[in-house]
């Protein structure tokens, strides 16, 4: 759309990275001021992953005071793995960003 | 609030008391971990970026403030936990104090830097005001300012521990780490303590008038070197 000749590309080449940029950076919407920060690993909400290690403590029987979220990662979609632990038996959660888990196994 | 002045006995002091961290955790036999970094959005560029000491100094001197993300609000929260009970997210330095209904009150944080995170399920057992900070005995060997506060140093503005005090209990036994204020809130939103977890004043002021001897406390942190109560 933007580019209409192929002789004139390598001309306009930056104008058309910068405008392509940002193109980009419009279709790309603002976190809100509450949701400007993050940490580099993207971890899972608090919420989401105490959500699984009281899934996880139904399912599997374990003491509710004892199931702790260890490690998390955010997937396509808006879903998240966690990992939990609980006395050294690791089980594995995948659950969307409503809270609803879609999975839990013990790995 | 401004910015608290910084000068070298208080900068002696914070170097003291991180070493006397690594001190402790060689003693615990606590190993080093990485756990994540704190980026935050930059409105002009659109783009993520490190938001590391020196940002942070610079906004705080800028704003009198922390960002809007580290600053008290109330969020949605669902979660099967008591009202009364606080969630710490270490990674994302926030805070959670369970209200129900689908609600929690947020606060940001100063957690542990690298090497010094920990995670587990503990409990508030005891809640001071305006504590006495009292340097470790290798602190006090090495640094001669701090020999007139071997016998504890008397609450205040300056004292590391800030307005308030929650002391961490595993069962019956103090974990050595407290959710306390602090006279750097700069510092809100870092890795930058020796395990504690950092508010600034007027919101630990605000927690402690909320929470009672014994309430729940689950630390979420990944790259933790250290689990308490699991």
């Amino acid at each position: 759309m933007l580019c209409t000749s192929g002789t004139k590309v390598g001309k306009k080449l930056p104008l058309l990275l910068a405008a392509g940029s940002l193109a980009l950076a419009g279709c790309v919407s603002s976190p809100t001021p509450e949701n400007m920060a993050r940490n580099t690993m993207q971890t899972a909400p608090a919420d989401l992953q105490l959500a699984c290690a009281t899934a996880a403590s139904t399912k599997f029987g374990a003491d509710h005071a004892s199931v702790l979220p260890v490690s998390s990662s955010a997937l396509d979609g808006g879903k998240y793995q966690i990992i939990l632990e609980a006395k050294g038996q690791r089980s594995t959660c995948l659950i969307d960003s409503t809270g609803q888990v879609l999975s839990l196994e013990k790995v | 609030m401004k910015p608290v002045s910084r000068f070298p006995y208080r900068t002696r002091l914070i170097a003291g008391i991180s070493a006397a961290g690594v001190l402790l955790g060689s003693l615990v036999g606590i190993s080093l971990a990485q756990v994540p970094k704190t980026q935050i959005y930059d409105t002009k560029t659109r783009t993520w970026i490190a938001y590391d000491s020196r940002k942070a100094r610079k906004y705080y001197a800028a704003n009198g403030q922390v960002p809007e993300a580290f600053r008290k609000q109330v969020v949605v929260f669902r979660t099967a936990e008591k009202p009364g009970t606080i969630i710490i997210d270490g990674n994302q330095h926030f805070l959670y104090l369970v209200k129900g209904a689908g609600q929690a009150v947020r606060y940001g944080i100063g957690v542990g830097r690298d090497g010094f995170g920990w995670a587990g399920i503990v409990r508030v057992g005891r809640i001071a005001e305006w504590p006495t900070w009292t340097p470790p005995a290798e602190m006090v060997a090495r640094d001669p300012n701090a020999v007139k506060f071997a016998g504890g140093m008397p609450g205040g503005p300056d004292n590391p521990l800030g307005a308030r005090a929650l002391y961490l209990y595993e069962g019956d036994q103090d974990t050595i780490y407290r959710i306390h204020g602090t006279p750097e809130p700069w510092s809100i939103g870092l890795n930058v303590s020796s395990g504690c977890i950092r508010m600034n004043n007027d919101d630990i002021v605000d927690l402690a008038s909320q929470i009672e001897v014994g309430a729940k406390v689950i630390v979420l942190m990944q790259g933790a070197s250290l689990y308490k109560g699991v």
